[in-house]
């Protein structure tokens, strides 16, 4: 659900949480995208507006940019929002992410899903995904939706090491694990783009609000 | 240089972290307890974010390769300087050659050496910090390990002066038993049991703790709670509570989002407090509101800036001479 208006709540004394709804719907996390980056024309650069589902995290030291100040400059950034840029003519490209699929639990999911590799494969490459937010580990990327007919809890006991370049699913979401992490999703798969970097700029392969596929190599 | 001769069990380079790239998911790591690696780079005459040595258990040595002050401050240890006894918080002269000994811990759990010029290892994404689960910052992206051989900074004329009756009267994180936080976005959805448990209820600090956050024993009951919300921002001192009642307090190399509740946050000029608190010792959560944690804060920054000012007088600027 999208509120009537967006709540400012305190997470400490150095950050607020901008909350926009309730749910993990691509609905509510595109206006928390878009909270973000109206946010972010309101806001000295270096405050950190981080989105994520239905929040928006803005980060800030309270000595050099004042609490009060930076509240009422997000009150004000939500209760006028500007008008935003022109969309571009272009829909913004599609990054795409080639996979192989013969992830450790490619076969465990696909009996508990009653799918064959190649249906697995063929639901997973066949959606265009949002990046809804990026977290847990750097360059994490939640992607979303899955398709219904992949959606499976994680797993009951979490791996203690997950490979780089991991492809897996989970509920609602699919991501590829950035880096050596404990993790509890199914994994179905690896590639082998870098989605965390810290010697590049951005370090990370995906941000919030972009569009990915996934291509069976 | 620096020389570690007998490998600390865990040791890195940090500094004040790396803020701006919470956006790619990339916590700020840095000082678990920022304010004794500030104090012990201001005694030393650093600048107070200076890249330091975070040593989190007690044990190994170094040698000096230059001569060089340095200053140990956070957790209170035995430690030698060729033999002789090194008290904390102060500044002592390490002579070219000479070999730093860390004992066991007394108390605290962080200890901080900070050495005249800091640490002077290739910055990444604009900090000195060591991110362990990345393999980066710091030194060689790892803790320390024998024989690694870690630069210096220039040191700066004139040496620090320090008188050690400046820090009398300073607050020491490791000999503090409460921390205090502010009402986080979930508290209004525990039940009235759990709200006074929380504040009311001496929390034991579990052994399960590390640079990510500190876990606490004794559960809070959590009918009622949502433990399928979205994940949503958090930050070093964000106290979740998990599935099973447990309630974890997120520090530097803590994650950027968590889908736990969050009944509330330690305030920043008590997280140094989490990061001292050894596995075993009894913590206590204590509610202020937004404002007296702004004024923490400011006290804690005030106290460091007057220390700096004593440590490394500024020069009083020339009265400018053009005028009309």
């Amino acid at each position: 659900m999208i509120f009537a208006s967006p709540r400012i709540e305190p997470l400490g004394e150095s950050a607020f949480l901008v909350r926009v709804g309730n749910d993990v719907t691509l609905k509510t996390n595109a206006l928390a995208v878009e909270t973000a980056a109206a946010l972010r024309r309101v806001l000295p650069l270096r405050i950190e507006v981080v989105p994520a589902f239905a929040t928006v995290g803005v980060i800030f030291n309270p000595a050099t940019d004042g609490r009060v100040t930076v509240e009422s400059l997000i009150t004000e950034a939500i209760r006028n929002p500007q008008p935003l840029a022109p969309k571009p003519a272009r829909r913004p490209a599609i990054i795409r992410i080639p996979v192989s699929y013969d992830g450790p639990d490619i076969d465990a999911v696909g009996a508990k899903l009653r799918l064959k590799r190649k249906e697995l494969i063929k639901l997973h490459t066949g959606t265009v995904y949002t990046v809804m937010m990026l977290g847990f580990a750097p360059g994490f990327a939640y992607l979303g939706p899955l398709s219904p007919k992949l959606v499976l809890p994680r797993r009951p006991e979490p791996r203690r090491h997950v490979q780089p370049g991991s492809v897996a699913i989970a509920g609602a979401h699919t991501a590829v694990y950035p880096l050596d992490t404990p993790g509890g999703w199914h994994l179905i798969g690896r590639t082998n783009v870098v989605m965390f970097d810290p010697n590049r700029t951005p370090t990370a392969f995906l941000h919030a609000g972009d569009q990915v596929v996934f291509e069976k190599e | 240089m620096i020389e570690i001769l007998k490998a600390p069990p865990f040791a890195t380079v940090q500094d004040a972290g790396r803020l701006g790239w919470r956006t790619d998911g990339l916590p700020p790591s840095g000082a678990i307890d920022l304010w004794s690696l500030r104090l012990a780079n201001v005694i030393v005459g650093n600048n107070a974010d200076a890249p330091a040595l975070e040593w989190l258990l007690g044990g190994g040595s170094l040698r000096f390769d230059r001569a060089s002050a340095f200053c140990l401050a956070g957790a209170r240890v035995e430690a030698w300087l060729d033999g002789m006894p090194v008290e904390d918080r102060q500044v002592c002269f390490a002579p070219q050659g000479s070999v730093l000994n860390v004992g066991g811990f007394i108390s605290g759990r962080t200890l901080y050496i900070a050495i005249e010029g800091g640490i002077a290892v290739p910055r990444v994404l604009g900090s000195a910090s060591t991110y362990l689960p990345g393999h980066f910052g710091g030194h060689l992206g790892r803790k320390l390990l024998a024989h690694d051989r870690v630069p210096l900074g220039p040191r700066r004329w004139p040496p620090p002066c320090f008188n050690p009756t400046w820090v009398e009267r300073l607050p020491q994180p490791r000999d503090a038993a409460t921390a205090r936080f502010i009402f986080g976005p979930n508290w209004e959805d525990l039940s009235a049991i759990a709200r006074t448990r929380l504040v009311g209820h001496a929390f034991r600090i579990s052994p399960d703790s590390d640079r990510a956050g500190v876990r606490l024993g004794g559960k809070i009951p959590c009918e009622g709670l949502n433990f399928a919300a979205p994940s949503e921002p958090v930050i070093p001192g964000t106290i979740e509570l998990t599935s099973d009642g447990s309630l974890i307090v997120l520090l530097a190399d803590g994650p950027t989002s968590g889908g736990y509740p969050k009944p509330g946050v330690v305030i920043q000029a008590d997280v140094p407090v989490i990061a001292q608190r050894r596995p075993g010792a009894n913590l206590r959560f204590v509610e202020v509101t937004p404002s007296e944690a702004l004024i923490a804060a400011h006290q804690a920054r005030s106290q460091l800036a007057d220390l700096a000012n004593q440590v490394r007088p500024k020069r009083s600027r020339l009265p400018d001479t053009v005028s009309f």
